[in-house]
């Protein structure tokens, strides 16, 4: 099993990070952004959007990260980090969507201002109301955390994945003036203690 | 029974309503969003705390975002067939539910608003068509992968139809220019010959 692309793509850690906590072996090709490949046709061919990651198992490609992230979760964490039951699993699909529509957009002009523009290039106007709409965002996480140790329940799944990465990245940030959010706090303080999540997650903002 | 809060307009709401045609379960609607308001009532923040629609509650359990309450009501009613148990069919179709959800909508979106909630002579039509070009790539995209599938994932109706097949009904009503994809307008047919998609899709829009 290969997965294409570059390790410092928030989509492409989801992935990473799945394959680590459920020990899943895979190889893995730099693509996307100072590696380029996504511009050629053959990238085309495997993924039509020219988006990173692409997983590659036998004749089965598969993008979307959150897609790969839930049938790799399927296939290798059946009953565990993907639940059986259908109201933990629905928990935490919703949390992988509301990840993909609302906190990741949310969450694009303060990263993209702060990260990737030089200083003098900064839309302050954008980045702040990016700041606000992700504060607001992540206060509703915290209210859901209130009641739960992790999203679908006492135990990590597949619903923690992707917001468990843009979590290390909202605290990643120096200088961010934060409302505290104990519940989202507590689960994310949990994350941190994960040998897959540091290896995978905590590397930089790049 | 089933509990679906949120106007039938919605194409968001339209995806459960949809899916619930399919399954024959029978369920009770209640108004809410757009010209009925009540998204910032205390009541319904309570039930979903991002104030959008819809929102279904099945029994006691309390579930929100479009595509999961989807992936939930197939899962549960539907193993095997509307939800594939074959791990590649099923990712293949939670791929198209979430390349709706973070790509195929943000294009759509701008159009939909121009053309179907914005007066003639207010619209902006530069902008409306920047966007309709953006939409119709994406729909080329469909439009390549329908060349080898029935549906979106194989020669079944699965949830992985539904978010696109919405879409799919919007490009092909609003007054605007469309380029021939002669594999969506295949596969568009077949939804339209479908009794839940002729009931709860093909409304005027609103």
């Amino acid at each position: 099993m290969k997965i294409v692309g570059r390790k410092s793509s928030s989509n492409v850690q989801k992935v990473l990070w799945c394959c680590a906590e459920l020990d899943i072996e895979y190889e893995c090709e730099d693509a996307g952004r100072e590696f380029g490949v996504v511009d050629t046709d053959a990238f085309f061919r495997m993924n039509p959007n020219r988006r990173v990651p692409v997983l590659i198992d036998g004749d089965f490609i598969l993008w979307e990260s959150n897609a790969i992230v839930r049938m790799l979760s399927a296939k290798y964490g059946m009953g565990s980090f993907f639940p059986e039951n259908l109201q933990a699993r629905a928990n935490a699909d919703r949390w992988m969507d509301w990840q993909l529509a609302t906190l990741g957009p949310g969450f694009t002009g303060m990263f993209h201002g702060l990260i990737r523009d030089k200083p003098e290039n900064r839309n302050l106007d954008a980045i702040n109301k990016s700041i606000a709409t992700t504060q607001a965002n992540l206060e509703i996480l915290d209210g859901y955390l209130a009641n739960s140790a992790f999203i679908a329940g006492d135990e990590l799944t597949m619903g923690d994945i992707p917001i468990g990465i843009y979590a290390y990245r909202w605290y990643a940030f120096e200088d961010l003036e934060r409302k505290p959010l104990p519940n989202l706090e507590r689960w994310y303080a949990s994350l941190q203690e994960r040998p897959a999540f540091r290896e995978f997650v905590m590397v930089g903002l790049g | 029974m089933l509990k679906i809060i949120g106007r039938d307009t919605s194409s968001n709401v339209q995806k459960v309503l949809w899916a619930c045609g399919e399954l024959k379960l029978p369920f009770e609607r209640e108004d809410l969003g757009g010209p009925f308001g009540g998204n910032d009532k205390p009541e319904y923040r309570a039930l979903n705390p991002n104030g959008k629609v819809p929102t279904i509650i099945d029994e006691d359990f309390i579930l929100w975002e479009s595509n999961s309450c989807t992936r939930y009501l197939a899962a549960k009613h539907a193993p095997g067939t509307l939800y594939p148990d074959d791990l590649e069919s099923r990712g293949n179709a939670e791929r198209w539910m979430d390349w709706q959800l973070a790509t195929m909508s943000p294009t759509l979106v701008p159009v939909f608003w121009g053309m179907v909630r914005t007066a003639p002579e207010d619209r902006d039509l530069d902008a409306i068509e920047a966007s309709r070009k953006k939409l119709s790539t994406n729909i080329a995209i469909m439009d390549n992968h329908l060349a080898n599938s029935t549906y979106m994932a194989g020669d079944n109706l699965t949830v992985g139809d539904i978010p696109l097949g919405i879409t799919a009904y919007r490009w092909f009503s609003m007054d605007i220019e469309r380029e021939p994809y002669h594999n969506v307008q295949r596969w568009y047919d077949l939804l339209c010959e479908r009794p839940a998609f002729q009931e709860h899709i093909m409304n005027p829009m609103a």
